[in-house]
């Protein structure tokens, strides 16, 4: 194994580079650190734990794909119906059968059908060194009783102010370009290791907000359990799906992939990119852009 | 423990082997009593599947909607589907008070994932309860020998 040349954290996230030079990992991360401050400044105490269970994913294509799958709002609604559907269905029976309302965690899968117009309205938002977001869609704020209880640690904790300022926060998955996909109100990491060209290994992870009681903490468990397990009802679609689209671009299909959606109707102002459209191909774009710069390619 | 339950729960198991080959999904869920749950702990040291990630840990609710999700043809991962054939051997019934048995056994089973054959192997903790029905699932847990290690593809449905 190398040595790693650097090694620094923030917010407790630990990060090393193997090279002596180039930025610091403040200025690495810049507006993508906006993923660990999101996530850390929803505890109570300001920290999260890690749950020490790793699940690892491998998927048969390029790394580059799973990044682009996790801020493109087209795919979910197609990619994902067959248990946004089962779930929509499953919700409504449950409720007629049992009376009560459904487990809200029936949201994470039947959200993902959500119509075209909700995933239009979000936004994308690229920063320097191809970090980028896309806001969120679930609705994480419901007015029950557990989270009534937190919001009000979180008031005693911040100040009413402070705390509404973070609760309000919705961000769907940032991206750590090009090794890092957060989702920071469901507390969920995944870190990106390509094995070879068409290999990907995932390693997700999520965690424990210092100070909330448990029940928001099962929130993110439920989450970890249903969307990123290896037994994911939503993610075994885009795997297969991502293999499909690996097999394509090896063949002699052609030589170009379109990333035209919405180009040219971005706007950057302060090193900020913001799409029109949460449906912008901008992320994409941004993604590439980075990347031309770490391959030594004018930026175009 | 009479050889009359060993028989019972070898048999039981052999039929929920079967249910699963043929993707019989409305029998797999007659399998489980209305509060049964299947749990796959990611962990071998988890003695309780409260509060801890799973692999697997589904109730009757999450079953269904899985079961849905697996015959809905906009299942892409589902054409083709996958298929698997699981043997079931080393049954032990563990103890039986007349209401609720307790065993263990041992699975194999291959899974056939478009043109590719993939091997999991494991141990099967069932706790069943007599009903006028016959035996049913309050609770199967199911410890994969694979459990730690990289996973392609993920599993679609349970082993």
């Amino acid at each position: 194994m190398r040595r790693a040349a650097r090694v620094e954290a923030y917010r407790g996230f630990v990060f090393v580079s193997l090279s002596a030079e180039g930025p610091s990992l403040y200025d690495f991360l810049g507006g993508g650190r906006a993923a660990f401050d999101d996530m850390c400044d929803r505890a109570p105490d300001g920290e999260v734990e890690v749950v020490a269970t790793c699940f690892r994913v491998v998927q048969r294509s390029n790394w580059k794909l799973f990044l682009e799958n996790q801020l493109d709002a087209l795919h979910p609604s197609i990619t994902h119906i067959s248990p946004a559907k089962a779930a929509s269905e499953v919700e409504r029976e449950y409720e007629a059968q049992t009376g009560v309302a459904a487990p809200d965690y029936y949201k994470y899968f039947s959200a993902l059908a959500v119509p075209l117009s909700r995933w239009d309205s979000l936004e994308a938002r690229g920063f320097e060194h191809g970090h980028c977001l896309l806001g969120g869609y679930l609705g994480l704020r419901p007015q029950d009783r557990d989270t009534l209880e937190y919001e009000a640690i979180m008031a005693t904790r911040y100040g009413a102010e402070a705390a509404e300022e973070i609760l309000s926060r919705d961000v769907h998955h940032m991206l750590i370009y090009p090794c890092l996909s957060v989702q920071p109100a469901l507390a969920q990491l995944r870190a990106v290791r390509p094995l070879g060209p068409d290999k990907t290994l995932t390693e997700l992870w999520h965690f424990r907000l210092k100070g909330a009681p448990e029940p928001i903490y099962r929130r993110s468990l439920a989450y970890f359990n249903l969307i990123n397990s290896p037994s994911t009802m939503v993610n075994a679609d885009d795997l297969t799906n991502f293999w499909r689209c690996q097999q394509g671009l090896e063949s002699d299909g052609g030589d170009w992939v379109s990333f035209h959606r919405n180009a040219g109707q971005e706007i950057t102002a302060d090193g900020v990119t913001r799409s029109n459209t949460g449906l912008s191909e901008m992320p994409m774009r941004h993604m590439f852009r980075a990347w031309s710069i770490y391959m030594d390619r004018p930026e175009r | 423990m009479t050889r009359e339950t060993q028989y019972e729960v070898e048999q039981f198991l052999y039929r929920q082997a079967e249910i699963l080959a043929e993707r019989d999904w409305q029998a797999w869920l007659d399998l489980f009593t209305p509060e049964g749950i299947y749990w796959m702990p990611a962990d071998p040291a988890h003695t309780s599947d409260e509060g801890v990630p799973s692999i697997f840990r589904e109730d009757r609710w999450l079953m269904l909607t899985r079961t849905r999700r697996l015959e809905n043809p906009k299942a892409w991962s589902q054409s083709p589907q996958n298929r698997t054939s699981t043997l079931v051997g080393n049954v032990a019934v563990l103890s039986d008070d007349g209401l609720t048995i307790t065993s263990r056994a041992r699975f194999h089973t291959v899974e056939q994932r478009m043109y590719e054959m993939r091997y999991f192997a494991g141990r099967y903790e069932h706790s069943l309860v007599r009903t006028e029905g016959g035996l049913r699932i309050q609770r199967q847990r199911v410890d994969l020998l694979s459990y730690d290690a990289p996973i392609e593809f993920v599993l679609q449905f349970w082993l």
